[in-house]
């Protein structure tokens, strides 16, 4: 028994002395991802905090920190070494930077950093005076901080040493495993006495050492510096290193395996696919798509993103496994197959490292285009926030602006008017109910989508306002599933409320944008006003002092809109930089939910980027110049800001009336589309469009990010 | 005029616990006052108050009282919602600019709220009031063991014996982490001493605390009971659970020699223990169904029902097993001129002085209140007595005109 196990153990040694050493990749390399949280580097010393799951313990060295002068607080840098909650942490951050008020940098590396990785990358900071910290230690930096309750928790040394070139001494507490070292020669300890001060959460149940620093292969040159590392590990490493040997020996069954969860043909783009990996012991050497042309292959890595992977993080994260994320998509376009992709079945091998191969066949499923199409790709995968402008750009942007453009393709383009001939789709619907006033003023143009019962309240609420005489009323319903009601109900509404309107029906779901667009194509008036279905008039007259504000190089204006109890819903828009999702810009509302009696008439934070559609007036001639909202958007998010930043661009201003106040029931219309999960990812998608799009405005405006090469 | 902003863990519309009371009822004082631009923000945890990105919901016509989405951790009473507290309070903070951040709890608020405050407004005056042991106990901060004893002091060690589901190096961290945050308030305001001296002794300065007791309305009394009456009528009023002693008053009565319990009635006034896992709710229903006919269960109130229950007993007792802070109960009792028959420890026995205005007993103990209980029976002339010994407790006025100098920085 001894003798195969110690077989097996030479065989895996030897192997490992053969392969180059990625398990000891740097994930911590200069251009890893980062938020920077601080524009002015504190004096004096670094800390480098490790964070694993608790980020409790990070929060409360926050705190502490902000506690003292400013001038006492070293300069943070938080590394993220839990792969499973990077994102939350990506996400805490910037909270708790506007909460402590503390400036601190947030490494976000792909792969969780062993300690040798820690240690060199505190190296490279030696000469701005580093220190490796756990969390719950940066609590206790100062000693006389340690009091009674901190001493009986069994430790030895209380106090990190701080770094100077040659000598490091790092005490990474929290499962994290105790490693001690010093230039050119490894200095042991005894197991106990070098154990974490404080290890946070209960004890797992089974600690066993394994002194890695007796297999000689992975002591190995760090940062040109020899580290030598004992790790004390759960269980479940001891199984992964078991299940190595096994593998390196050459038993059958490698513990690894790829699945495919999500296979798509898109037209003229490629092949979509999402799964994930489980390879512990990095077993797979590739992964390949045959290509049915020629019989060739096509290597998986060559086209996919790296993802996460919630469900596998936490199960790998119970045993400690450090590792990669473990989920994948692969957009591969269609050249890489010759003509066609492959259809019906995908044929996938699995080359190992020992060169056995496994093939595995997967249906493929096509996909028409259309609203659905677009959100059954969405809901396939979880993306990477982190990366999220090349993950888009790589793998999502193609098929969504595929799978949603195409039907709306051959649509009357503004300004060309309706009757272009080339359109392949059904035609509008138009219905003019009662008698329309001969050349409006203003049209106001409300897409309908599910709660048409508000039309009713609307109306209600609009019928009486004499500065409403010379406006035309547009509706564009926009949800074929409440056409029929809607249509037959129409002469009725006219009856009783007296408010004429052209009902427009283009027979299918085009989203804000399309439906604004015909509307506008339809429109008589000179001036346009957008409006959503759950707008409702608070008093009269609020239309004047909007109408007022639409002069010189003003091109647009928008309206203080108020929730039911009078907290703000909008009182101008603004554009900020989110860290988390790789510092897109995303719109806020500055001043949302606070008393509207409160928030002055003249924002504080001036709004600048412009007004929310709910409630907007241009003139149709800027309208149509501008050719209206970006389709682009799928359903209807961002289309709005987009329009204000075009606007910008083109010299123009948007400002924002307090005086015409108006009810705004956000999304009480739309309650039905904000299903779990796919709505979240239509939003990034619509985000990361609108970056790209006002890519050029808003550059500047991005605060956080550095230049990655500058720490160097 | 002096801007203050009162933050509350609940508005008293929603839920009818003491702290939350106390303090709308004083933000309800001074937005009547002359001197004040008060407001009133409160935390709500209703899922369908919320909007989209939208912190606050509006409450009154006048939008003073706002709503406020948030919650916390119950163990380091962290706030939940790190984007609100981040982003939408300062900006709330930056439109009222209040004078005074008057704080009546940080449970639902997050104890990083204060630091909060005092970024965005760094002369502004901050108070907090306590309302139990929550900062010091993690155990509903009753000082109260899991296996029964009353606690006398925190200690890391201590605790992690009475709620092992966390290391000792957990209740360290809990402990430094609150006070750290603690340490931007200026003013900690506490109903009672006991309750001052326990926070004293866990180490806020005995100086920055100032005992003012939480007042209550004036409105109707209850009238006397025909004192000519030979019959005694004791109740008790408030929820029923674990810690308020129910079943030591049914077990104290029901030792009662028969003869004397003719002569006297126990009314249970509230419920509530329904809603306790386990045995509890059985027990007290056991208790109570099975109990003599002299005992008589009323049943849940609402507050202003509390008059007419009040003038139906001659007695209040209140035999909790915990320290108590300043009960609701024994202010409302001395307001109706009830004397009050209470444990012998804490904030009851502080409030409650043994023969002038009420009748101590050894807390826990049957015995003790059932001899208590004959004397009283036996000895009818104590009731007059007794009553003629209350001192009325503050009126809202009163605790107001004692915050207001505090805010103004006269005491």
């Amino acid at each position: 028994m001894f003798a195969v196990y110690h077989a097996l153990r030479a065989r895996a040694l030897a192997m490992l002395r053969r392969r180059a050493t990625p398990v000891w990749d740097d994930p911590l390399h200069p251009h890893c991802p980062r938020l920077v949280y601080s524009d002015q580097r504190a004096p004096g010393r670094i800390w480098v905090i490790a964070a694993h799951e608790r980020q409790d313990l990070v929060r409360a060295a926050l705190a502490e920190l902000s506690g003292r002068p400013r001038a006492q607080r070293p300069h943070l840098i938080i590394v993220a070494c839990d792969p499973a909650s990077r994102e939350d942490l990506a996400i805490r951050a910037q909270d708790w930077r506007s909460i402590f008020d503390v400036g601190f940098e947030v490494w976000l590396p792909d792969e969780p950093p062993a300690p040798a990785h820690l240690a060199s990358f505190c190296l490279r900071l030696t000469h701005r005076n580093a220190v490796l910290l756990s969390p719950a230690e940066a609590l206790f930096a100062q000693p006389d901080w340690v009091d009674d309750a901190f001493r009986f928790s069994h430790c030895s040394s209380t106090q990190p040493i701080e770094c100077s070139p040659g000598d490091v001494n790092l005490n990474l507490a929290d499962r994290v495993p105790v490693l001690v070292w010093r230039q050119g020669a490894a200095t042991e300890r005894s197991g106990a006495a070098a154990f974490s001060p404080v290890r946070m959460g209960p004890a797992p149940a089974a600690w066993a050492p394994i002194t890695i620093a007796r297999l000689p292969a992975l002591t190995s040159q760090v940062g040109g510096f020899r580290v030598q590392g004992w790790l004390y590990r759960h269980q479940g490493l001891i199984l992964d290193i078991a299940a190595w040997m096994l593998l390196l020996a050459g038993l059958p069954r490698p513990p690894a395996n790829v699945e495919v969860t999500a296979c798509f043909a898109i037209p003229d783009v490629g092949l979509f696919l999402a799964g994930s990996i489980i390879d512990p012991v990095r077993a797979i050497k590739r992964i390949a798509v045959k290509r049915w042309s020629d019989g060739g292959e096509i290597d998986l890595s060559a086209f996919w993103s790296r993802v996460p992977e919630p469900k596998l993080d936490r199960l790998y994260r119970q045993y400690h496994v450090p590792q990669s994320p473990r989920g994948f998509v692969a957009l591969i376009p269609i050249s890489a197959f010759g003509t066609t992709v492959p259809t019906p079945v995908l044929d996938l091998d699995v080359l190992y490292q020992d060169n056995r191969c496994r093939r595995r066949r997967i249906p493929v499923s096509p996909l028409t285009p259309g609203v659905e199409s677009v959100r059954t790709l969405l809901a396939a995968f979880s993306p990477d926030r982190i990366r999220l402008r090349e993950f888009m750009l790589r793998q999502v942007a193609q098929p969504v602006e595929r799978l949603w453009r195409a039907p709306n393709q051959g649509r009357p383009r503004l300004g060309a008017g309706s009757d272009t001939g080339s359109d392949t789709v059904r035609p509008d619907v138009v219905c003019r109910i009662g008698a329309l006033g001969d050349a409006p003023r203003v049209s106001i143009i409300i897409p309908v989508y599910g709660r048409w019962d508000f039309m009713r309240y609307q109306m209600e609420s609009f019928r009486k306002d004499s500065s409403l005489r010379d406006v035309e009323w547009i509706y564009v319903l926009d949800d074929p599933r409440i056409a029929t009601e809607m249509i037959a109900s129409a002469e009725a509404l006219h009856a009783v409320f007296g408010i004429a309107f052209t009902l427009l029906y283009p027979q299918r779901n085009l989203g804000f944008s399309g439906a604004c667009n015909r509307g506008a194509a339809a429109a008589r008036g000179d001036l346009l006003l957008l409006m959503n279905s759950d707008v409702f008039a608070v008093g009269d007259g609020w239309i004047e002092p909007m109408l007022d504000a639409l002069h010189d190089d003003v091109a647009a204006v928008g309206a203080r809109l108020l929730y039911e109890d009078h907290a703000v819903q909008h009182a101008g828009v603004a554009l900020e930089p989110f860290g988390p999702w790789d510092d897109l810009c995303i719109l806020t509302h500055p001043g949302k939910g606070l008393p509207d009696r409160l928030l002055p008439a003249v924002p504080r934070a001036s709004a600048g980027a412009g007004a929310t559609a709910a409630c907007l007036l241009l003139r149709r001639a800027d309208y149509e110049g501008l050719g209206g909202l970006c389709e682009d958007f799928v359903i209807g998010d961002f289309e709005d800001g987009d329009l204000c930043a075009r606007l910008r661009r083109a010299g123009q201003r948007t400002v924002i009336t307090a005086e015409a106040r108006l009810y705004h029931l956000e999304r009480q219309s739309i309650g039905s589309m904000n299903e779990a999960g796919q709505h979240g990812m239509l939003t990034l998608y619509n985000c990361w469009l609108f970056n790209r799009r006002i890519d050029a405005d808003v550059r500047g405006c991005s605060l956080h990010r550095q230049a990655a090469a500058k720490a160097d | 005029m002096l801007r203050v902003l009162i933050i509350a863990h609940a508005h008293p519309d929603f839920s009818h616990g003491g702290a939350e009371i106390a303090a709308y009822q004083l933000f309800e004082h001074l937005r009547k006052s002359a001197e004040c631009d008060a407001w009133f923000l409160a935390c709500h945890q209703h899922p369908g108050f919320a909007r989209p990105g939208a912190a606050f919901a509006i409450r009154s016509k006048d939008q003073r009282e706002i709503l406020y989405d948030q919650s916390t951790d119950y163990f380091d009473f962290s706030a939940s919602n790190l984007r609100f507290l981040a982003f939408d309070l300062p900006a709330l903070l930056r439109e009222i600019r209040p004078d005074v951040v008057h704080f009546h709890h940080y449970v639902n608020v997050g104890v990083e709220t204060f630091r909060v405050v005092r970024n965005e407004l760094p002369t502004a005056r901050i108070l907090l009031t306590l309302h139990e042991f929550l900062a010091i106990c993690n155990r509903q901060g009753q000082m109260l063991k899991t296996n029964g004893r009353l606690c006398e002091r925190a200690h890391p060690q201590d605790c992690h014996l009475c709620m092992p589901e966390r290391p000792p190096p957990d209740y360290f961290l809990r402990e430094r982490y609150i006070k750290s945050l603690f340490s931007e308030v200026d003013h900690f305001i506490s109903p009672s001493e006991f309750l001052k001296a326990r926070y004293a002794a866990w180490g806020l300065a005995a100086e920055r605390i100032f005992v003012i007791e939480n007042g209550q309305p004036a409105d109707v009394i209850a009238p006397r009971r025909d004192s000519g009456s030979a019959i005694q009528v004791f109740g008790h009023f408030g929820q029923i659970t674990p810690y308020k002693g129910v079943d030591v008053l049914l077990a104290a009565f029901a030792r009662l020699p028969a003869r004397t319990r003719q002569r006297c009635r126990l009314q249970l006034h509230g419920g509530g223990h329904h809603g306790f896992p386990g045995t509890f709710a059985r027990r007290i229903e056991q208790a109570i169904a099975a109990g003599p006919q002299e005992l008589i269960y009323r049943g849940p109130y609402q507050p202003q029902d509390l008059p007419r229950r009040m003038a139906g007993v001659d007695w209040v007792i209140v035999p909790s097993l915990w320290w108590e802070n300043s009960p609701m109960v024994i202010q409302e009792a001395f307001r109706h001129g009830r004397p009050v028959i209470c444990s012998n420890i804490g904030g009851m026995a502080e409030k409650v002085r043994d023969g002038v205005d009420g009748v101590h007993f050894a807390v826990g103990d049957p015995d003790a209140l059932c001899s208590v209980l004959c004397r009283i029976i036996d000895n009818p002339a104590l009731l007059d007595q007794l009553q003629a010994g209350i001192a009325p407790p503050p009126t809202i006025a009163a605790t107001a005109r004692q915050c207001l100098s505090l805010y103004r920085g006269d005491r």
